[in-house]
């Protein structure tokens, strides 16, 4: 999961995402599909997303999915298009029903085997961020914050600016759980399996948003930066920043002023 | 395609006399309802081939197309219920 987290939602759904969305569509119970369905749908997910589409046919799912032998004939033994039809049925059930929320859709479209995956249409066409009342936690004051990716962009090589950096985002994710966000941070690549665990959240962005903080260095000081994107749209919901340029090592307590105006600012655009 | 569609609205017609108004209203609007319409079709026909096959593999293939048939007509009743 590299780069920003807003990348993602350039185009179509990426490899990753289509994964988890199969693994949260097959897990769940209100999904009719019979064994062999889910193994069915596994496949030709699992052969798409490889760049293996072109293996998709009728012979190949019938002997690799429902056991025929090298004598199966798709005219005498229609059973993969009549499982194709059963499955393009229960997938527009899910989604019409209980996955409705379910932001990457997997669709097999009729005349083939080959699935299509796409982002979740939008209702109205609106890409603000959901109220706080329709997502997240519930908090003492009994509204409800939604959920946030928090990522550090800053480039590590730059130590000073690294430093200030790890400053920057521990003030600001005390201040966004202590207003009663639920917060993540993003893991470093070696942490796969906190990625995968972020890589579900993901596929329920009606209650979580990406917040990728960084600071740069520049010529007269350095630059504290903060973008908030809506992981439904990928709109950005809030981006600014505060530029230090009056000395290079700037003192705790500016850190400190500067993610609290950041706080206020991802604060504002999600909870209004 | 589409005969085959309406060969199963038909075959649906006669097992469930009591719903035909909902099957054609159904038919007539839900692309999908008429795909799986298709698809019962081709699994009640499939079952009769295999019925009737001489080949070793037939009356386990006969079986496994009666469940689909049943499973199938599972299928169209939810999809009825999505009215």
């Amino acid at each position: 999961m590299g780069g920003r987290i807003a990348r993602l939602h350039d185009g179509n759904p990426p490899p990753q995402l289509i994964l988890a969305a199969l693994e949260t569509l097959l897990a769940h119970e209100t999904l009719r599909l019979s064994e062999r369905n889910r193994r069915f749908l596994s496949f030709v997910v699992t052969q798409t997303v490889a760049g293996h589409s072109d293996r998709i046919k009728a012979y190949s799912i019938g002997v690799d999915v429902f056991g025929r032998d090298d004598s199966f004939d798709p005219g005498t033994d229609p059973i993969v298009r009549i499982e194709a039809t059963r499955l393009r049925s229960a997938l527009a059930t899910y989604y019409e029903t209980a996955g409705a929320s379910a932001p990457v859709r997997i669709a097999m479209p009729p005349g083939s085997y080959v699935p299509s995956f796409a982002w979740r249409p939008s209702g109205n066409g609106s890409t603000r961020p959901a109220s706080a009342a329709d997502t997240g936690r519930a908090t003492t004051t009994g509204t409800t914050l939604p959920t946030i990716i928090i990522k550090n962009l800053t480039d590590r090589a730059a130590r000073l600016a690294a430093t200030h950096g790890d400053l920057f985002i521990e003030t600001i994710m005390k201040r966004l759980v202590a207003a009663g966000f639920r917060l993540f941070a993003m893991p470093s690549a070696e942490r796969k399996a906190a990625a995968t665990a972020i890589s579900k959240l993901l596929l329920h962005p009606d209650e979580t948003y990406a917040l990728d903080i960084a600071v740069h260095p520049m010529s007269t000081g350095q630059r504290f930066s903060w973008c908030g994107t809506d992981l439904r749209s990928g709109e950005i919901i809030c981006s600014d920043f505060v530029d230090e340029a009056d000395r290079d090592a700037p003192c705790a307590n500016t850190i400190d002023m500067i993610a609290m105006q950041a706080v206020q600012s991802v604060s504002k655009a999600l909870a209004g | 395609m589409e005969q085959a569609q309406k060969r199963g609205l038909t075959r649906l017609l006669l097992r469930w006399p009591e719903r035909r108004a909902q099957l054609r209203e159904k038919f007539a609007r839900d692309p999908g309802f008429a795909e799986l319409c298709e698809a019962y079709e081709a699994a009640c026909e499939a079952e009769a081939y295999w019925t009737k096959s001489t080949l070793p593999v037939g009356p386990a293939r006969a079986r496994e197309y009666d469940a689909l048939v049943s499973a199938t007509e599972q299928d169209i009743l939810i999809r009825l219920a999505l009215s």
